[in-house]
């Protein structure tokens, strides 16, 4: 207990602990007050104005459609995401000749600014874009589309979009994991006959499952807070379609109801709490078993 | 024990300097600004929507006359065009302004909470000058300074040449202006192109109609409509005009993307001579003009109607400056140079502006201005559109209207759907009536 | 030997494999690249063709016209000295949140995580930037990311310490090693990929955000790289070729620290170092 106690003091925290409460966490607590007035910008007085900025939320049928569109994309991107991460993420942890530049090529999409994604995308998604005219040069053209603007498949294609930037990311975070695991084991399992299948789930799996947990709720937490996707790439149109909590939130704020924008926000705060700490704490204690 | 804490101490040290050596740097970048206004020059910072920025008033040449002039430098703040709205409220909250902006007046009035942030300028030497006031005025006061007082046009762009080949006349109704639209296509040009990607772009047909149709037929609509003693919905016109611009859509008549298709499209359109007509303004005319004089474009009124008006927006794109502006007197002394007889004649020339000073003479207009001047403006057959006495966002009605061509709502739920925004809206700012 | 034969016959499949996939991320991307080469006429064809003609001269134009130079080292210096702060200041506290496992740390634990989660609130940062007294200085963004990404680097550091055994540091410092022995001499060698990674991942999101600079620093001359890309995007909505030169100059910086910094990433440990 003392070893421990004088190997580990307390002090190290305390700088970053300094920054962060200072510059994120005091604001960020003072911002949630704003949820319960009437601010904005043509206000002489704000008002306190309890709930009411819930209420009118709850009236607003698109915020129906905005939490819709953002359960499924967060649920389609965890997905998608994780399951693609870790697929090029043991392929390129092999000794392959061409690892290196393979790696930086699934990397850098997450690298781009959000600008090229709507640029270069924009135009590839046209019904008489590249992705439709690839589809049908290969006899696919009961695929094809209008991948932005028919309202029943817009957020899939945002979806899509986003995993296509950052599957580079989460496979970032994995590699990093892969590369702690000793490679004894692989040997040891070798050894023992065991084929790579089993070496996966028996070493792998259970070795990786801290970058598995952190790529889950990164991405989770994500998928959940999803705004600048779906901002550059449709601004949650056509109409209201393609509108997800974050531009809801935006949007309030446009209209200059800066108390209602807040509480949006706190509300998804809120939201976004109650699935992951559970999940954390869930995962936490696994971590701890194995 | 103690070593390990000195150690401790000496890292923490290592982390302030790392800092503050971010900091001296800083210093020293912004130094370069401070050095020179220690020989008495000073900086001001100019905000600016970045979709604005060929704005007359921020022409580099333009800036550096004025810094040779008066030592007085002006930094350009652009702010991403989605951004500015936000960006100037929140400076604007808490006190950190620009030293002057530019935004149109009629949005500075319903985003920007004009009295309270932005300062009077009735007493200005130069607005003895002004021969319009009234466009730079808001609660009876000038808040907002521009050498133009020509508001924009909106109606429909057309190219002309084509309607001589095809032998059209520019049509006065809706029936013609479909009959026009068949000829069109069938010589294989697309009639209308509508970019309705960007929502905003499905209110120029219906802002432009409703305003004539209530200035002609109901004179106290749009009063009535802010007062909340009539609502949208329950005027069938309204829903008759929307159905208008669908059917255009609905016959083919228009470009087949339209969802995907955007504004900034559309220059080049004219310019490829794919598209005849578009609802639109008179400065998509002056860009297509800018890239290729030779192709002759104009502009008539909607047609929704027989003999409806050409409609027209408040004059944009005017400056102001912040009450809380650190320099005033500097931003103030930027107003007097861009009045000043000579710069303010430059920029009118220029741009082919309507002089608002009585001192400077307003040059000769294009043919597709001068002939909007004859037609429209002179017998006073303009109508100012809705939005100019909207009080409240519309950026929600833009999204419902793109939504009638994505098949989510008709003509009636459109409106149906807006009264209960406008409703919500309204109420937020404290209109009386809601 | 059929062994090893096979195990080659398995590189080749997944690298083929790879490579196939690898151009569902190419293309576009080519897209780009080519597309800032041609004149602003080709390239609103938006196909995948090389330029007619190499238009080298875009390049130059943006980086003059768009004030690059001064754009890129604001960047440099804004993005440099926040990562480098937030990570001393992460990977040292993750350290002892994880090694220590009290209550007051596990209460930490959370209290850092939830940054991932509430959402930053700019007028009341603002203000209490403006109390400080360096409201639109350099200095004060430096912080603001540094406290912005804390909790992103705390939640992967705290991840990643977990895995290393806690026996190692016990036996090193029975050994005499002092904590920073410990912490510098054993804990950072073994999480070097994980700095690595965070290091990038860091300095990637502060180089690419656009809000911070627009509220935060109220001299434009102060800006950085992205916000010129934005202001390009106004300038020439017409002129894709330019915006996709200046965006190829502002993803460039990191792409290259990527490459630079994969080398930590794939040394990864040196066998037997973990015993399990």
């Amino acid at each position: 207990m003392k070893i421990s106690k004088r190997l580990y003091p307390y002090y190290m925290i305390w700088p970053a602990f300094l920054v962060y409460s200072v510059f994120f966490v005091v604001p960020a607590i003072i911002g949630l007050y704003y949820s319960f007035t009437d601010w904005r910008l043509d206000r002489e007085v704000i008002r306190f104005i309890g709930w009411d900025n819930f209420r009118t939320i709850f009236t607003d049928e698109t915020l129906i459609l905005a939490l819709k569109n953002t359960i499924i994309f967060a649920i389609v991107t965890v997905i998608g995401k994780n399951l693609l991460g870790i697929a090029l993420a043991i392929g390129l942890n092999m000794k392959l000749k061409t690892r290196n530049l393979l790696r930086a090529v699934f990397y850098s999409p997450s690298i781009l600014s959000i600008l090229v994604i709507s640029i270069v995308f924009t135009p590839m998604l046209r019904t008489e874009g590249m992705i439709n005219r690839m589809l049908s040069a290969i006899g696919l053209d009961p695929l094809t589309q209008a991948w932005l603007t028919d309202p029943s498949i817009v957020i899939w294609t945002i979806a899509a979009v986003s995993i296509w930037q950052h599957v580079g990311f989460q496979m970032a975070i994995y590699l990093a994991g892969l590369q702690s695991i000793s490679k004894d084991y692989y040997e040891a399992a070798t050894i023992d006959g065991a084929g790579p299948w089993r070496s996966f789930i028996n070493i792998t799996l259970p070795l990786l499952l801290p970058a598995i947990n952190i790529n889950l709720m990164l991405t989770l937490i994500g998928g959940l807070k999803v705004f600048s996707e779906v901002f550059v790439l449709t601004g949650g149109g056509p109409g209201n379609a393609s509108q997800v909590v974050g531009t809801i939130i935006l949007r309030a704020f446009g209209e200059g109801s800066w108390g209602l924008g807040t509480a949006i926000n706190t509300l998804l705060f809120a939201g976004v709490t109650l699935i992951s700490i559970p999940l954390l704490i869930f995962m936490r204690r696994r971590e701890v078993t194995e | 024990m103690n070593n390990l804490k000195n150690r401790i101490a000496a890292c923490l040290a290592a982390i302030t300097l790392s800092v503050s050596l971010a900091a001296c740097s800083s210093g020293n970048s912004g130094g370069s600004a401070d050095n020179s206004s220690n020989s008495g020059a000073s900086t001001i910072e100019l905000a600016i929507s970045k979709s604005s920025q060929d704005s007359a008033f921020v022409d580099q040449e333009l800036l550096d006359e004025f810094e040779k002039q008066t030592n007085i430098r002006v930094n350009l703040q652009l702010l991403p065009a989605e951004q500015t709205t936000t960006v100037l409220q929140t400076k604007l909250a808490v006190g950190e302004t620009p030293d002057i902006v530019q935004y149109n007046l009629a949005s500075a009035t319903t985003d920007l909470n004009l009295e309270r942030n932005f300062e009077i300028l009735d007493n200005e030497a130069w607005v003895s000058r002004l021969q319009n006031k009234e466009v730079l005025s808001a609660y009876g006061h000038v808040y907002s300074f521009h050498v133009s007082q020509d508001t924009g046009m909106q109606g429909v762009v057309y190219n002309k040449d084509m309607f001589e080949e095809l032998g059209l006349s520019v049509p006065t109704n809706f029936e013609e202006f479909l009959a026009v639209c068949e000829q069109i296509k069938a010589a294989g040009i697309t009639p209308v192109f509508m970019p309705f990607k960007d929502a905003w772009a499905a209110n120029v047909w219906p802002a432009a109609a409703f305003a004539d149709y209530a200035a002609k037929n109901d004179p106290t609509l749009i009063e009535d409509l802010n007062a909340n003693r009539r609502n949208w919905a329950e005027i069938p016109a309204f829903a008759d005009i929307l159905k208008q611009q669908y059917e255009v859509y609905e016959k083919g008549y228009t470009n087949a993307d339209i969802l995907s298709d955007s504004y900034d499209m559309a220059v080049g359109k004219f310019l490829n001579k794919e598209v005849a007509m578009m609802f639109m303004g008179d400065w998509l005319i002056e860009n297509v003009a800018e890239k290729d004089p030779s192709i002759h474009l104009g502009l008539f009124p909607i047609p929704y109607a027989e003999g409806a008006s050409l409609g027209a927006s408040p004059l944009g794109g005017q400056l102001f400056i912040p009450k809380k502006a650190k320099h005033m007197a500097e931003a103030k002394k930027f107003l007097d140079f861009l009045a000043s007889k000579e710069m303010a004649q430059e920029m009118v020339n220029e741009q082919s502006y309507v002089s608002n000073f009585s001192d400077v003479t307003t040059p000769e207009l294009p043919e597709y201005k001068q002939e909007i001047v004859e037609k429209y403006i002179t017998p006073q057959n303009t109508v100012l559109t809705t939005d100019a006495h909207m009080l409240v966002d519309r950026s929600e009605l833009y999204r419902y209207l793109q939504d009638q061509f994505a098949g989510g709502k008709t003509a009636e739920e459109v409106l149906q759907a807006w009264d209960e925004k406008f409703d919500q809206l309204m109420k937020d700012k404290g209109i009386a009536g809601f | 030997m059929g062994f090893s034969r096979k195990l080659a016959l398995r590189n080749y499949l997944v690298e083929g494999l790879l490579i196939l996939a690898s151009l569902i991320i190419i293309v576009p991307l080519l897209m780009m690249v080519f597309g800032s080469f041609m004149t602003s006429t080709e390239v609103l064809r938006f196909t995948l063709d090389l330029p007619d003609k190499w238009m080298f001269s875009n390049y130059v134009r943006v980086f003059e016209e768009g004030g690059l130079g001064r754009a890129f080292l604001n960047g440099l210096l804004i993005t440099g000295v926040s990562s480098v702060l937030n990570i001393i200041l992460s990977s040292s506290a993750s350290f002892i949140l994880v090694r220590r496992e009290t209550k007051l740390t596990n209460m930490l634990y959370l209290y850092f995580f939830m940054g991932l989660i509430a959402p930053m609130s700019t007028i009341t940062t603002i203000r209490v930037v403006q109390w400080m007294g360096f409201y639109g200085s350099i200095t004060s963004v430096i912080f603001i990311y540094a406290a912005l990404n804390t909790a992103f680097s705390v939640f992967l550091y705290s991840g990643f310490i977990k895995s290393i055994p806690k026996a190692l540091d016990e036996v090193a410092f029975i050994e005499g090693a002092s904590m920073f022995d410990v912490f510098f001499r054993i804990v950072t060698p073994l999480i070097l990929p994980v700095n690595a990674t965070v290091a990038i991942m860091v300095f990637m999101a502060v180089w690419n955000d656009i809000t911070i600079p627009l509220y935060f620093l109220t001299d434009s001359s102060d800006w950085t790289m992205p916000l010129s890309v934005y202001n390009f995007y106004g300038k020439y909505s017409r002129d894709w070729n330019l915006i996709f030169a200046n965006l190829v100059l502002t993803s460039l910086p990191v792409l290259i620290l990527y490459i630079f910094a994969q080398k930590y990433i794939v040394s990864g440990l040196t066998a037997g170092a973990v015993k399990g």
